[in-house]
């Protein structure tokens, strides 16, 4: 970086550059106190922007600018302008280098990431268009060695950082959906979850595969050989039940298990058979729950009672409404496993739960309140709400 | 064997009972103290009685007040060199800021001189004890023109406001820019929007095709997310836009998309629910009138879990820390859907969180002596979570409070200001 006596705007190559100062009013308000540095260079590049200068030396300034504030929109959207024009394919593939550096510095602003996937839509194309616009560019002399492998080799290194780094997650469900590269994410999801069972982030990505993927095999959702028939629905459940007996306060999991049972059944094939019978373990796992955390009394395994009443509760209710035909009506599996259930006895038996969950869990009484109400209002009344 | 974050929990957990165990005292002994204030003011009869819910009077001794006013202000004219990471932000920082100051009963003066300076407002709780500490702070405050020449300055004849001066538009900063002015210079001040060519950039802004049809994207060339779709519908309530010019099916069908299996929304399709997405979601349906298109029983579930029974506050997604700028995200998303279900049963609004709990957290926990208040023990305050703790905290005495008491829970401005700009008649300032 330059000291204050080499200020860029002062170096040769910057000689035929007036800087434009920002406008400030006659009583400046919220004003940043800038470097001499930064105000320099943003000087220089609001000219070459004015100039309307797309050159390698406007590429260069961006990088200063940068590296001094990475959440600067308009540098970024100008550099993207400028690589454009250069239309030079080792540009394109030394941006992934430029990003690595700043990401040594900052990893969490949403002008990196943009950045990120507009590079990748030029160096990996996927539709017509971009593949367009991936052929016209000056080949120069790179190859391109970027391959989806790195990118997520690339995220992987920020998940160890911070396992549920929000940015981080977005893009690889970008890039995994674009890439249709599903392969290795279910033993991802596997791997961080056992690391961390309480990494939400990490289950929502799994629910994210389990919906999303596209390398299902034709009438393969029947699990591994051996004469087991367990179905990757059951299987999947049975992953969740695990955890949850390892931390039964996990609330990651019981709120996967309550999307999985209700939203699951519109991408995996599961019999009405196999429903009850699932409904009907996680019945018994929530009983023994309830009296474990009898016995051993204290603070973690009475957090476990909350969510596990709070689950059944729900699953009585939810499963009542789509019984009662109220939801999800276009769905055969819930005619199917009418027969056996009652709703009225269900939202009854909720209500019931959600009773003695306003004096468990006082903080979301005014919830479990609300709860009670619409169940009364849309399954005992029978109201289309 | 606890990994890392249930450790980190842990330790915060433990940290933030001591720390109750303390603030509760504090608070008795400070109440304790100011007893014979509160008793004062009391026998002023039907005056006090009228601002007897409004939360400043409430949470906040005037020397807290003074301290809060006083961080906020710091804000307002000058910045450290550290701050150039907000360069693209300014009108953030003047937004926090003046919502903020507006909370707590500091505003400023009617008319359309310019020269209108910050003052306290009528129903300020302790206008007759303002120091003068406090109050040559508020003469040297940049004056009303300042500010709306400011937030101009960052307006492009192309539509929409940058993060300062010659910055592209950005729709967040132009959200934040409209806001500003609404609190700072109300409906006169909305005169310096070029809506014609707002409404242009929205339109430019909103994806036609594909699978993020309806989404806006933040700026040109920018992401597409959720952030977009609520601050284009929030500007467009404050400037009084029609939407028709817009997709809104379209937008709607992207918001229905982003529910995760939670409850929550994500900030794309599939992203994990979370806070910050979930309030935008759920406030722009409540914009265009179409709350009922996604699932309201499970977004219930998914916001009134993230109150924390320990800590009293919210956390933004599922065993993350609590952070007090989602008093306000959380706070406000889990009214929208408690008010939404009252409206259906015919009911009244009521409590829809644990009042005091959250109050706790964020008095208790994330108040600084020196002013200003902060995401967590253990962080610096800032403008940003000062502005939304304190938008948190006004939401725990909204019920049956005055306009000037409470934040209008789809714009984040206080509300007699939002109604002010939407009346019809022409209000002419005296």
């Amino acid at each position: 970086m330059a000291s204050e006596a080499e200020l860029l705007s002062e170096q040769p190559e910057w000689a035929d550059l007036a800087p434009i100062p920002q406008r400030e009013g006659v009583e400046p308000v919220v004003q940043i106190m800038y470097d001499k540095d930064y105000s320099d260079a943003m000087g220089l590049l609001r000219a070459l922007m004015l100039k309307g200068e797309l050159s390698e030396r406007a590429l260069h300034l961006t990088s200063v600018v940068i590296f001094m504030n990475s959440a600067h929109v308009t540098v970024w959207e100008f550099r993207r302008c400028v690589l454009s024009s250069l239309n030079s394919k080792m540009r394109w593939l030394a941006e992934l280098e430029f990003m690595h550096e700043v990401n040594e510095m900052n990893t969490k602003n949403y002008q990196l990431w943009n950045h990120r996937r507009a590079v990748l839509q030029v160096i990996l194309p996927t539709t017509p268009v971009e593949r367009e616009r991936n052929s016209s560019l000056r080949a120069d002399t790179m190859v391109s060695d970027h391959t989806l492998e790195k990118e997520l080799a690339h995220l992987s290194a920020v998940f160890e950082a911070d396992s549920k780094h929000y940015h981080a997650w977005a893009h690889r469900q970008w890039v995994v959906g674009r890439h249709k590269c599903w392969a290795t994410e279910m033993e991802l999801t596997k791997a961080m979850i056992a690391r961390d069972v309480y990494n939400n982030s990490a289950w929502n990505h799994r629910f994210f595969v389990l919906e999303n993927r596209t390398d299902r095999r034709e009438g393969g959702d029947k699990g591994g050989g051996g004469g087991r028939e367990e179905s990757e629905f059951t299987l999947e459940v049975l992953h969740a039940v695990q955890c949850l007996e390892r931390a039964p306060e996990n609330e990651s999991a019981w709120t996967f298990l309550t999307g999985f049972l209700f939203k699951s059944p519109h991408f995996l094939s599961v019999s009405a058979k196999e429903y009850s019978l699932v409904v009907e373990l996680l019945t018994k796992f929530c009983k023994v729950q309830a009296m474990a955390g009898g016995r051993k009394g204290g603070s973690s395994s009475a957090a476990g009672g909350v969510k596990c009443v709070s689950f059944e509760a729900n699953i009585l209710y939810l499963l009542a409404l789509r019984l009662s035909g109220l939801e999800d009506e276009g769905l055969p599996l819930w005619g199917d496993l009418a027969p056996d259930l009652d709703p009225r006895a269900q939202a009854q038996a909720a209500i019931a739960k959600w009773e003695a969950l306003k004096g468990m869990d006082a903080v979301r009484r005014a919830a479990y309140g609300m709860k009670i109400r619409i169940a009364e209002e849309r399954i005992l009344g029978s109201k289309s709400l | 064997m606890a990994t890392t974050s249930e450790r980190e929990t842990l330790a915060l957990r433990r940290k933030v009972v001591g720390l109750l165990e303390r603030g509760k005292r504090r608070r008795r002994e400070e109440e304790e103290e100011e007893g014979s204030v509160s008793v004062s003011v009391s026998v002023e009869g039907t005056k006090k009685a009228s601002t007897s819910r409004c939360f400043v009077a409430s949470c906040f001794s005037r020397e807290r007040v003074e301290a809060h006013v006083r961080f906020m202000l710091s804000g307002l004219k000058q910045l450290s060199p550290g701050f150039a990471s907000l360069d693209a932000s300014r009108p953030w920082l003047l937004y926090w800021v003046v919502h903020g100051l507006s909370l707590l009963g500091f505003e400023y003066e009617r008319g359309d001189t310019g020269g209108e300076k910050l003052v306290p407002a009528a129903w300020y709780p302790y206008h007759e004890e303002v120091s003068e500490q406090l109050r040559s702070a508020l003469e040297r405050a940049p004056n009303k023109r300042a500010c709306l020449d400011f937030l101009g300055s960052c307006q492009n004849p192309s539509g929409g406001y940058g993060g300062g001066p010659q910055q592209l538009s950005h729709i967040a900063t132009t959200y934040a820019a409209v806001a500003a002015l609404v609190i700072v210079g109300g409906k006169g001040a909305l005169e310096q929007v070029d809506k014609a060519a707002t409404k242009e950039f929205f339109r430019k802004m909103q994806v036609r095709q594909g699978d993020q049809k309806g989404a806006f994207t933040v700026h040109n060339g920018g992401e597409v997310d959720m952030r977009a779709c609520y601050l284009a519908m929030a500007v467009c309530r404050m400037l009084g836009l029609d939407t028709d010019f817009l997709d809104v099916e379209g937008m709607v069908e992207y918001i229905r998309r982003c529910q995760s299996y939670e409850g929550g929304f994500g900030g794309e399709p599939g992203n994990e629910a979370h806070g910050g997405y979930s309030y935008c979601a759920f406030a722009a349906l409540s914009l265009v009138g179409k709350e009922d298109e996604v699932d309201l029983y499970q977004l219930l579930e998914w916001v009134s879990n993230r109150q924390q029974p320990i800590e009293g506050g919210f956390n933004g997604r599922t065993n993350k820390l609590v952070d007090s700028c989602y008093s306000f995200w959380q706070g406000s998303l889990v009214c929208l859907v408690s008010d939404c279900y009252n409206q259906k049963f015919g009911a009244d609004s009521c409590e829809a969180f644990h009042s005091e709990a959250l109050q706790d957290w964020v008095l208790l926990c994330c108040q600084l002596d020196d002013g200003g208040l902060r995401d967590k023990p253990g962080t610096n305050p800032d403008y940003y979570h000062t502005c939304y703790s304190l938008s948190g905290l006004s939401l725990c005495f909204r019920i049956g409070a005055p306009d000037e008491g409470k934040t209008d829970l789809l714009c984040n401005i206080r509300a007699d200001k939002l109604s002010e700009v939407m009346t019809k008649a022409v209000q002419s300032f005296v």
